[in-house]
């Protein structure tokens, strides 16, 4: 995707946002610009493609969670952070150790 | 791309990390075939050392029997050096197919599938017979290809705590919305030596409508008492739905594995497996000689019992020289050390002394739980064991641990 063309927006000091705060914001503008492009941007060549290789395409917007741990990464996407907390805590749970052969 | 300095020096840095975290594997040569008795060349270089093998997966001691080793030969003769092929274009011969029918009758199973080895079948399996609306619920120790099989596979991944079965019970509520629910287990656990509480387990997928599979690999050939393994320790034949296990330890010791269980779940994996459809076909010489090894399974279990006769005798010299053992039944013995470098010294004088045994520390084992790793043979004879015996009594006595505990240890080394 290009980002040649980027808008700033200023935060006024009063207001208090954390990370999942400006994590919302950013993910909401940026999906207003994705649904006003209405595939110009080069999303609609990329789903040709895949039906024309018969792939049934599926999507959506998520809450994504990744972990990692030394040579170990684990991701999970949900509905709602607390169910992408709890997937990703199901993954990492494969990891307590790394095992004896 | 070039492999540029930057990028050699990427991976430089990233070996030297492993140096320096005490994580980097240096092999150690045996200068002959495996055996109780080895000579071994460590580090590279120095002359060959004899030593007893207490670190080999080689339970029945059949690595080199001479009547595996000449069945082998004869495959070599036979059905010649390799196939060249995949199993499903042109690289099945007849006794592949008799291998698979001996290793169903052995298993107690409905049919089986080779594959090149219980790593690809662990990798293969779970991606062929489930899907996105199923669930796998594994034991937080089971080996790591299951781990690695679990994550190619779409279906929702979770876990239970080691062997706790209120927590699978758990689980198996929280997952009946799913279509298929598979509870997975190793039989006998690598790191602790433990067995699955495979009853429990089946009565809990009875209950709850889940399937079950079973990682038998440290356990094929000598747990139960006519070495089915630990679905005939348990009393639970017959009821396991998926069983994967290996050539590579108890039975023979060279390579393949296998899926083995029901009929239409082996069928899938036929279809479907990525290791069995991409991966070359087991060489007929190792086949040969598992037709070789599971006649001698069958014929007798003469080399079964000496193996629990030669671990009771183990744990039983272990434990009144006042070492701290984990407990269980199998021919995994762990001697707890709680301390790394302990246990790095531990083994390297064990290794002067010609005890060939191994440390195991963080991260291959939970932080503070530090072992050596000792492993019983059928091929074990009475003197190997006294030798053992003698030489741990030697160097734990030397660290001052006889006698002493986790607690103690640990105010002794740290943790």
């Amino acid at each position: 995707m290009s980002h040649s063309r980027t808008i700033e927006v200023a935060l006024p000091d009063c207001l208090e946002m954390s990370a999942d705060d400006l994590n919302v914001l950013s993910t909401t503008l940026q999906t207003i610009i994705t649904l006003m492009s209405g595939g110009c941007d080069g999303a609609e060549a990329h789903l040709q493609r895949m039906h024309d290789q018969r792939w049934t395409v599926e999507w959506g917007l998520t809450w994504i969670a990744r972990a990692r741990r030394d040579g170990s990464y684990e991701e999970a996407t949900g509905p709602t952070k607390q169910e992408t907390l709890a997937r990703l805590g199901r993954l990492t749970s494969l990891h307590e150790v790394e095992g004896c052969p | 791309m070039a492999f540029s300095t930057t990028i050699r020096q990427a991976y430089q840095d990233e070996l030297a990390g492993l140096r320096t975290a005490g994580l980097f594997k240096e092999e150690r040569y045996i200068l002959g075939p495996q055996g109780a008795d080895i000579e071994v060349e460590f580090p590279a270089g120095a002359d060959g050392r004899p030593v007893i093998n207490f670190c080999a997966n080689n339970y029945l001691g059949l690595s080199s029997h001479p009547d595996v080793v000449a069945a082998a030969r004869r495959g070599l003769e036979t059905h010649g050096y390799g196939l060249s092929s995949v199993r499903f274009i042109c690289g099945t011969q007849d006794i592949h197919r008799k291998l698979e029918k001996r290793l169903t009758e052995f298993l107690g199973t409905e049919d089986t599938l080779l594959f090149p080895s219980c790593m690809d079948a662990n990798a293969g399996c779970f991606e062929a017979i489930l899907g996105e609306e199923d669930v796998m619920i594994a034991d937080r120790l089971v080996h790591a290809s299951i781990v690695d099989g679990m994550r190619l596979c779409k279906a929702m991944r979770d876990t239970y705590k080691h062997s706790d079965m209120g927590h699978l019970r758990d689980k198996l509520i929280e997952h009946q919305d799913k279509r298929i629910r598979m509870i997975i287990t190793d039989g006998v656990f690598s790191m602790d030596g433990d067995l699955a509480k495979l009853d429990e387990i089946v009565a809990l997928a009875e209950e709850y409508n889940a399937m079950v599979f079973l990682d038998d690999s440290h356990a094929s050939g000598f747990i139960g008492k006519t070495g089915r393994g630990t679905h005939e320790h348990c009393g639970v034949m017959g009821k396991i739905d998926v069983i994967t296990t290996t050539m590579g330890k108890g039975l023979g010791g060279a390579s393949g594995g296998c899926v083995s269980g029901r009929r239409e779940l082996v069928e899938m994996c036929r279809q479907r497996a990525r290791p069995y459809l991409f991966s070359n076909t087991v060489a007929p010489m190792i086949v040969a000689g598992t037709l070789k090894v599971l006649d001698l399974v069958f014929a007798s279990t003469e080399r079964r019992d000496r193996l629990e006769a030669n671990t009771n005798y183990w744990r039983r010299g272990l434990t009144e020289m006042g070492l701290d053992l984990k407990q269980g039944e199998s021919p995994i013995v762990p001697v707890m050390l709680y301390n790394a470098k302990l246990a790095q010294d531990m083994a390297r004088d064990l290794f002067a002394e010609g005890i060939y045994v191994v440390g195991f520390f963080f991260p291959v084992v939970p932080q503070g739980a530090a072992r050596i790793r000792t492993q019983l043979s059928a091929a074990h004879t009475q003197a190997h064991l006294d030798k053992g015996l003698a030489a741990f009594r030697k160097v734990a006595g030397k660290y001052g641990i006889l006698g002493k505990g986790k607690r103690e240890i640990t105010e002794m080394y740290g943790k």
